[in-house]
C-alpha cells in the first residue's frame, strides 16, 4: 500500500454515500479532493457539513465537468438507481475516460440488463483512461462461494 | 461472476417471483397496508448449471414478521444468509445492524441502516486494492480480500 494518501472523489451523498464521505474524511489513508451531489440544496455545502464532520474546504458541486477536470485516483460512485441507469453508465464511462478509477454501489456487472455493449464501453473507457472499474454492488455481490443466498428484510416497527 | 469463479458455464438464468398476503392490516413507513393485500415479496435469480438450478440468489422482503411465516427468515429485521448444500452443508446468516443511525447521518432509517453502512464499507475498503490493481474491469473475485487499513484509527466504538 502506498503511504501517499489516495485522492478520492465522492459521488453522491445519500444514505450510503454520506457514510462513505465520513470515512474518507476520517481515514488518513484518503484525501478528499472533490464532491459531486445531485440535490440543489447540497450544492455549495462543505463536504464536512454533509457528513457530520468539521469543514474540509471541499465544497459540493453538481457540475459534472468540474468533477471530470479534477485530478483524483478514484471516484466512489454512490448514485441511486433512482437517478437513472443510463445516466449512471454514461457518468461512469466519462469518469473512467478521464483517468479516474470508479467503484460503484450499482450492481451493473451482476445483472443481465448490463449488456455486452455497456461492458465493452466500460472496458474501452478503462483502457483509454488507464483506469479500473469495480462494482461493489449493494446486493448479491458479496461472495464468490455462494450457492444459495437469501436476504431477509422487514421494514416495519 | 459466481459461475466464472467456479469455472462452470451458467447455461440459463431463470427468474422466480412470488407474493404473500398479509392477514392483518399493517402500519408501515410507507402507509397503511390493508389485510388481504400484498405483505411480502420473494424473488429469485437462478443460474442453471448442467441442467440443475445450482446458483440461486434470493431476496425476501416482508412488511412484518407475521407475513409469509413459511418463507426463509434470518436474524432480526434484516440479514444476509449464505447456504451451501454439499459436504459439509454450510448455513451462515449475517446481520448488519447499526446502534446509532443518527451518528451515521441516516437517523430516519430503521431496519435498512446497517445495510447502508455495510454497502458503504465494501466500497471504501476496496479503494486501496482497486487503485493498486491493473486497469480494467474488476469483480469481487478479481480482487484480494479487501481488508480495511486504519480501522483502529477511525473506529467509533
Amino acid at each position: 500500500m502506498s503511504t501517499v494518501p489516495i485522492r478520492v472523489i465522492q459521488w453522491a451523498t445519500g444514505p450510503v454515500g454520506s457514510f462513505q464521505l465520513a470515512e474518507v474524511i476520517d481515514n488518513p489513508e484518503f484525501d478528499l479532493v472533490g464532491l459531486f451531489v445531485y440535490s440543489p440544496d447540497k450544492v455549495g455545502c462543505d463536504a464536512g457539513a454533509l457528513a457530520g464532520r468539521p469543514d474540509t474546504g471541499i465544497v459540493a458541486t453538481s457540475d459534472k465537468a468540474a468533477i471530470l477536470a479534477l485530478d483524483a485516483d478514484v471516484v466512489l460512485h454512490s448514485a441511486s438507481k433512482a437517478y437513472g441507469f443510463d445516466a449512471n453508465t454514461d457518468d461512469i464511462g466519462a469518469l473512467l475516460e478521464s483517468g479516474k478509477s470508479v467503484i460503484t454501489v450499482d450492481v451493473v456487472c451482476a445483472f443481465a440488463d448490463f449488456g455486452i455493449r455497456d461492458r465493452r464501453g466500460i472496458r474501452k473507457a478503462c483502457n483509454e483512461g488507464h483506469a479500473r472499474f469495480h462494482s461493489a454492488g449493494e446486493r448479491f455481490s458479496s461472495s464468490s462461494t455462494v450457492r444459495t443466498c437469501q436476504k431477509n428484510e422487514c421494514s416495519s416497527t | 461472476m459466481i459461475g466464472d469463479a467456479f469455472g462452470v458455464e451458467v447455461e440459463e438464468v431463470r427468474e422466480d417471483f412470488d407474493r404473500a398476503v398479509t392477514n392483518e392490516t399493517l402500519e408501515v413507513a410507507m402507509g397503511t397496508v390493508e389485510a388481504g393485500t400484498c405483505g411480502a415479496i420473494r424473488m429469485k435469480a437462478i443460474g442453471v448449471v448442467d441442467g440443475r438450478e445450482a446458483i440461486i440468489v434470493e431476496h425476501v422482503t416482508r412488511l412484518a414478521h407475521s407475513v409469509a411465516p413459511d418463507w426463509p427468515r434470518g436474524i432480526g429485521d434484516l440479514s444476509y444468509r449464505v447456504v451451501i448444500t454439499g459436504s459439509p452443508d454450510i448455513d451462515c446468516t449475517l446481520a448488519a445492524t447499526l446502534r446509532d443511525p443518527g451518528r451515521a447521518g441516516i437517523g430516519s432509517m430503521t431496519s435498512g441502516a446497517g445495510a447502508m453502512v455495510a454497502t458503504a464499507m465494501r466500497v471504501v475498503n476496496a479503494v486501496p486494492y482497486v487503485v493498486e490493481a491493473a486497469p480494467g474491469l474488476l469483480s469481487a473475485v478479481d480482487l484480494p480480500l479487501t481488508i480495511p487499513k486504519n480501522v483502529f484509527a477511525t473506529q467509533q466504538v
